[in-house]
């Protein structure tokens, strides 16, 4: 981090978690954050019921308004769907499909951006200018007109998604990481690596790549939240997950249907959820970039 | 200039062969052709002859001609579903998403502009405070969760406006319009305000970081100097030099507005080449999503011209150096 916190002997990392709950915001996003990721994690545990099981479920309860009783004394906090979910196990396990795939196929995505990035930089020439002009125009297509085009073509599903997801994402980061490692060759710790003739594996990956992370992290933050949102797009639209399997996305559409009767907590309570979780990776996203921007910092 | 229009133009035509090239990969050489773009209900001896007649028998890059040569004459196949030509069929529902886009797009500019103003002028005023906080959620909101939210507050719980299709429309220039009736009116302007948000949000630091530069430079401090009013200073002398930015963005925005016209349009029935796009896809219906795409790039491309060109014109720097 900054020069002084080098020459006070603090670890740079130690800077970065106290700078970062500095901002009371971005505190509350992440504690928001883990909350929600706790849920997802252990909804199994967690959750009143398991929303997928269909033995599981009561049909005669299905619609019933926020804190109601259902035929066998459940108690219904956020109402039920017309499958008769609980909504408050629909919405954990909601998150927990909606986290897992955002969260994977950014981390994908990265794995595979990162690598045309730093080759791009490292090769150079006109075949690493002709990789960048490939991701330039994938960049130009609008995100959502990608997935869609990819799930167009090679149907709905959740490893079709998760696939239509990574290639909706990893030219953001080969961008982002080409333009670092561009910068970062120039330096002399790159220069000594060569004229150490160390093999060209190595000078990528355990010397350009550790330099390029900061923003490489401000980026996957970022991802997760777009990924999130995307899918949650994709299966609202029908073009998703299976409806055995509802994400948050699914829930919302489902509920959209009974909307117009009144029966406003189907889409609404779902709705929230994805909000929450999608605004408090925002808010890390957002601190992460205030800080660890060099050129923000005086 | 005139160099540089060209070369924009040759790149642009760069972009649409890329992009019939990725269509084609993806509908011809990763898919099943045969499945993709033969009528699922047809017999075994007529998908024969449509496998000929398409050249299904021949070599990758022949069939590549086959098809550049077919868009060339804007032949992309007929329809399964309704058996007309696929590109009359987008080309009929362009003029429903353009209204939606662009009127979005000039709520954006409208609304996000003042507030940015305002918010760069006065950093640490609370009122700006929330404009930036509320610019933050605009990022976040999805697309179709604001859509719902708008049809259950302003079409369902205060009745205010509708929120299923395009209302009474007029004929313009031989396309239908909505936005010469107050019918029309009120069902745009939901669907408008929930792709606007974005873009309002966009303007708003866009402007916002353009004003905090402007504020610190000479031209502005000599301004203040001459005793101008602040309000004068930020409308007559901040805000033509912000708005070259501000409008290049929005401008580039206006493709990205028409691709997530897809999302508005499903929930608000929208009539458009969204709403075909996705009733296409679920109806299997290949050759209006292959149009679709195709359509799509070529507007872009478009678009990113008439931005190009519409910088030349707003900078007259760019304009002499590159007449120079």
């Amino acid at each position: 981090m900054s020069a002084a916190a080098i020459q006070e002997g603090r670890a740079p990392w130690r800077e970065l978690v106290a700078g970062f709950f500095a901002d009371r915001l971005a505190a509350f996003g992440f504690v928001l954050f883990v909350a929600i990721a706790i849920l997802a994690l252990f909804a199994p545990w967690l959750a009143p019921q398991d929303p997928y099981d269909l033995a599981n479920l009561n049909l005669s309860d299905g619609r019933l308004p926020p804190g109601s009783t259902g035929s066998e004394g459940v108690f219904y906090f956020l109402g039920t769907d017309d499958q008769g979910r609980d909504l408050i196990a629909a919405i954990m396990y909601g998150f927990r499909v909606s986290l897992g795939i955002g969260a994977a196929s950014s981390l994908a995505a990265m794995a595979i951006g990162t690598t045309v990035g730093l080759a791009a930089a490292y090769i150079g020439g006109w075949l690493g200018d002709a990789i960048m002009r490939i991701v330039d125009f994938q960049l130009s297509i609008p995100a959502v007109l990608l997935a869609l085009m990819m799930v167009a073509l090679v149907g709905s599903g959740i490893d079709k998604i998760f696939f239509a997801l990574v290639v909706a994402q990893w030219a953001y980061y080969a961008r982002t990481v080409r333009g670092i490692a561009i910068v970062e060759m120039q330096a002399d710790y790159v220069a000594a690596a060569r004229g150490l003739c160390l093999g060209p594996m190595r000078i990528l990956f355990s010397h350009l790549l550790p330099n390029c992370l900061p923003p490489l992290l401000v980026v996957v933050t970022i991802q997760i939240a777009a990924a999130i949102a995307l899918e949650a797009t994709l299966s609202f639209l029908g073009l998703g997950l299976p409806i055995s399997e509802p994400s948050l996305g699914l829930l919302l559409a489902n509920g959209f249907q009974y909307m117009l009767s009144g029966r406003y907590w189907m889409s609404l309570f779902p709705g929230i959820a994805l909000l929450l979780m999608i605004v408090a990776i925002n808010l890390i996203g957002d601190r992460l970039r205030d800080l660890l921007n060099v050129r923000l910092q005086k | 200039m005139t160099l540089l229009v060209f070369q924009r133009v040759l790149q642009g035509i760069g972009v649409v062969f890329a992009m019939s090239l990725a269509v084609f990969l993806g509908v011809f050489a990763i898919g099943d052709p045969l499945s993709l773009l033969v009528n699922p209900t047809l017999n075994q001896a007529e998908i024969a002859v449509v496998a000929e007649r398409l050249g299904l028998d021949m070599p990758l890059w022949r069939q590549y001609l086959h098809f550049l040569a077919n868009l060339m004459r804007g032949d992309l196949g007929n329809s399964f579903v309704s058996n007309t030509p696929a590109i009359g069929l987008i080309l009929e529902r362009m003029p429903a998403t353009l209204e939606l886009a662009v009127t979005a797009v000039l709520v954006g500019l409208v609304v996000g502009i003042p507030l940015g103003l305002w918010a760069g002028y006065r950093p640490e005023h609370w009122t700006s405070k929330t404009i930036m906080t509320g610019s933050i959620l605009g990022f976040s909101l999805p697309t179709f969760w604001v859509g719902l939210m708008l049809i259950m507050i302003f079409a369902i719980e205060l009745g205010w406006l509708d929120s299923g299709g395009r209302g009474e429309t007029r004929d313009w220039l031989g396309m239908k319009l909505s936005v010469f009736t107050l019918d029309g009116w009120s069902h745009l302007l939901l669907p408008a305000a929930n792709l606007a948000l974005f873009k309002i949000s966009l303007v708003i630091r866009l402007t916002r970081a353009g004003v905090r530069e402007a504020l610190a430079q000479d031209y502005v401090r000599f301004a203040r100097a001459k005793g101008l009013t602040m309000r004068r200073i930020l409308v007559v002398h901040v805000l033509p030099n912000i708005l070259i930015p501000v409008v290049t963005v929005t401008g580039m925005e206006l493709s990205s507005t028409i691709a997530y016209a897809v999302v508005t349009e499903t929930i608000f029935s929208w009539p458009g080449m969204g709403k075909l796009v996705i009733d296409s896809i679920f109806a299997l219906d290949r050759p209006v999503i292959v149009a679709y795409l195709m359509i799509m790039a070529c507007l872009f491309v478009a678009i990113n011209l008439l931005v190009d060109l519409g910088y030349l014109v707003l900078d007259p720097r760019l304009r002499h150096r590159r007449a120079a």
